[in-house]
């Protein structure tokens, strides 16, 4: 963990966090990581309140179609370039809510529709461990 | 306060109500009512007012027979959990709602008649709540007449394969 820190992560990205209607358990996790245990703080990773000062923004959740213009606003607003972290198996894939009567598509697909561009972290996992988020947040960063 | 068995709570409460309640008991910690819909605000009254029992949630399940609507009770300081259950026809499903004895049940009674479609008589604001904006007034996705892959061509939604 030390080394990560000093030898890729030269910038400090800052998460703003948006649920999409998942379950809470990947947004369990997401706060694990900010717990003493992994203490994501200490490589400058920090949740932000607003997706105006972001520069990764955490999607977990299968995209509703009740926050799908939400979610498109929100990644117009974060400055570019930006990533898109997708955290968990339904903000990936949708998971078990594949064929539901209200999930608009998995986070790439619905982003996409906007910025064909964008570039995504895929976390799967039912939850992911916050040791994996972390590592894909720094693989993240390597793009940038 | 000494604790009331779910015994002593079924002795009390058909002193109260005189309608002749069904009861079915699954554990020491569950007990089942079943009531005609009628008598559904007076027993909620009863057990709402009268016990000072908590209103968890409600539940609504499509079955055979129609639309049934489960209340579910607690009797925290009693360690037991008491469940109304009613039942709506399916041509006609309509129930009266508890809104007026018990605030609580405002928002899951507008989410059971969203995507259930039981009609909640005297509920004072039956607006759509969880369900998406296309959807229309009379599609309801949890009944089980649904057809997922009509409802998709009709929307012209992605069928995934």
């Amino acid at each position: 963990m030390a080394n990560l820190s000093t030898r890729w992560l030269k910038k400090s990205p800052w998460v703003y966090h948006v649920g999409t209607g998942g379950c809470n358990n990947c947004d369990i996790e997401i706060l694990d990581c900010l717990t003493p245990r992994f203490d994501v703080e200490r490589f400058g990773i920090k949740l932000v309140v607003s997706p105006r000062h972001a520069d990764v923004l955490l999607v977990s959740g299968p995209v509703t179609y009740h926050i799908k213009p939400r979610l498109q606003e929100v990644y117009k607003q974060v400055p570019k370039p930006c990533v898109v972290a997708c955290i968990g198996a339904c903000a990936c894939s949708m998971g078990i809510f594949k064929d539901s009567y209200s999930v608009a598509g998995p986070v790439d697909r619905v982003i996409r529709e906007i910025d064909p561009n964008a570039i995504f972290v895929y976390v799967p996992g039912c939850p992911p461990k916050p040791e994996t988020m972390i590592m894909a947040l720094v693989k993240a960063l390597q793009k940038i | 306060m000494q604790r009331m068995s779910i015994a002593d709570f079924i002795e009390k409460l058909n002193e109260k109500y005189r309608g002749g309640l069904e009861v079915q008991q699954r554990s020491e910690k569950r007990v089942y009512i079943r009531v005609p819909r009628e008598n559904l605000k007076e027993i909620a009254r009863i057990i709402f007012r009268d016990f000072g029992a908590k209103f968890s949630i409600a539940t609504g399940i499509d079955v055979r027979e129609g639309f049934e609507v489960l209340y579910h009770f607690t009797f925290d300081r009693h360690g037991f959990i008491c469940t109304v259950k009613t039942l709506a026809p399916r041509e006609d499903p309509k129930l009266e709602s508890l809104v007026e004895i018990i605030p609580g049940t405002t928002w899951i009674e507008r989410e059971i008649h969203d995507i259930l479609g039981v009609k909640f008589e005297g509920h004072p604001n039956l607006k759509r709540l969880v369900k998406a904006e296309f959807l229309a007034e009379d599609e309801y996705p949890f009944r089980k007449d649904f057809d997922l892959k009509k409802f998709k061509e009709r929307h012209n939604l992605p069928i995934a394969k």
